[in-house]
């Protein structure tokens, strides 16, 4: 088992399994932040039911860091390990047909790091703006409807918020897709579906996420 | 016509070796492309300049010997087609051209345009075979094989182990070229004895000889001259993972 974990497909099969349920764990997020749109009590609702799971959020919260630095440390790895692959580069470099997001996953992956890290300050330590901390709804619970309004209606922090998603589309994009070939599914039937699972994902979780900081910023949500 | 060559030229493996602009003058659009650096290294050798050294052998496509990087791409523009059959007809009189070696950590240079892709005869050593027993011929319909299945082993086996997959993929990687030389065998029920062993060692060593992890860009199989399929390199994914677990 070591020695297949270590081995170069091996290592590819950790980023595809990390990768599927950081996919999954996404989508949920996306769901559960749709109900922006809801009356303001759904969202706080929500967040309070989370915020009760007590010991269970905390495996959660365990289970998604573990599987967050896994994500990125193999990555790192694969990636140095490529570099290294090709110490000579062409003097003139071309490419046939691998598509732009599938060449800047190192890229939109570690933008993706350094936005995680952010977002957490922001909607979740509360440290970029240590007031979301007083937003209360009369219940006593957290506003996070509030909150979220005001974050957004910050033109800068809504900026960082559009441009990540972008970074998380193009992630998706190859991402969501490539792990069918990286666990072997593949299957002349269902090749063609598979191709756009990816990049069907990569559209609904940008517009999706993107419309909630767009609908703040023109006031459709206050 | 005339062409500008920019050629990349290393006189040895320690040799640290650079790019070098040439003219090539009289070049007819019948040629193929080793014709053409055939003539240039005629014009080369009239002005005592070194000719360039480069890698080929049967000029029909089928040997795997010819390599070269064409402006950026393994065997040139063409899909399907290996560098000795990329034809002149192509360019235009006044292109400019970059002609580079194959990179690889596992393909050092060995001088100018040749490189050393004894890592794919190592890999092979390792288990792309499979053990028979030796004796008279067995009879040709003795071990029966679907259709499909003959037909997929064969897809893999049209492999020329040329090595222009590695040197497009952005990683370096040589999944393609293991995967083919794996399934050739694991789609044939002569490849089964072996089949545990022949995928793990086969991917140790290429593991070991220092290629690229493959991330799926397809750069691959489009630039496989042979069109070898990288859904190729999901069965040996599988057959990977199933020897791992078992």
């Amino acid at each position: 088992m070591f020695a297949f974990l270590t081995s170069s497909i091996g290592k590819k099969y950790i980023m595809a399994v990390t990768g599927i349920l950081l996919v999954l764990f996404t989508l949920g997020h996306m769901v559960g932040n749709l109900q922006i749109y809801l009356k303001p009590e759904a969202i706080n609702k929500y967040a309070h039911t989370l915020q009760s799971l007590g010991g269970l959020l905390w495996l959660i919260r365990g289970g998604l860091l573990f599987l967050f630095v896994v994500h990125v440390i193999t990555g790192i790895t694969l990636y140095l390990g490529n570099q290294g692959a090709r110490p000579i580069d062409y003097v003139k470099p071309a490419t046939i047909k691998a598509t732009l997001p599938s060449r800047t996953m190192i890229i939109t992956g570690l933008s993706l790091f350094a936005f995680i890290v952010y977002h957490i300050m922001h909607f979740t330590l509360h440290l970029t703006d240590p007031s979301f901390s007083f937003l209360a709804t009369p219940e006593g619970h957290m506003d996070v409807h509030r909150m979220l309004v005001t974050g957004f209606g910050n033109m800068l922090a809504s900026a960082v918020y559009i441009a990540a998603m972008i970074a998380l589309g193009m992630h998706l994009y190859h991402g969501a897709t490539s792990w069918f070939q990286t666990l072997g599914i593949n299957n002349v039937k269902y090749n063609c579906t598979i191709k756009i699972i990816g990049p069907v994902i990569a559209v609904i979780v940008f517009l999706f996420n993107t419309s909630i900081p767009v609908s703040v910023l023109t006031k459709f949500i206050k | 016509m005339n062409l500008t060559l920019h050629i990349w030229r290393q006189k040895n493996a320690n040799d640290k070796g650079k790019m070098v602009t040439y003219k090539a003058h009289d070049i007819s659009t019948h040629m193929s492309f080793l014709e053409m650096l055939d003539v240039l290294n005629q014009q080369l050798i009239e002005k005592n300049i070194d000719p360039v050294a480069f890698d080929h052998d049967c000029r029909e496509g089928i040997c795997g010997m010819c390599s070269l990087i064409i402006n950026g791409k393994a065997h040139g523009p063409w899909s399907a087609t290996t560098t000795c059959q990329l034809h002149m007809r192509e360019y235009k009189d006044g292109d400019e051209i970059y002609i580079e070696p194959w990179r690889s950590k596992a393909f050092p240079v060995i001088k100018d345009l040749v490189v050393n892709r004894g890592a794919f005869d190592r890999i092979m050593q390792s288990g792309g075979f499979v053990s028979v027993n030796t004796g008279s011929a067995p009879d040709a319909n003795a071990t029966p094989i679907a259709k499909e299945k003959a037909d997929l082993a064969m897809a893999a086996a049209s492999c020329i182990g040329c090595g222009a997959c590695v040197a497009q993929c952005k990683n370096a990687s040589a999944m393609l070229f293991v995967a083919a030389k794996v399934s050739q065998f694991a789609n044939l029920p002569q490849g089964q004895i072996e089949k545990k062993a022949r995928v793990q060692n086969m991917v140790a060593a290429m593991d070991r000889e220092g290629f690229g992890n493959c991330t799926n860009l397809l750069e691959c199989e489009a630039a496989c001259p042979m069109s070898v399929s990288a859904n190729f390199i999901a069965q040996m994914n599988r057959e990977f993972f199933a020897a791992g677990i078992k």
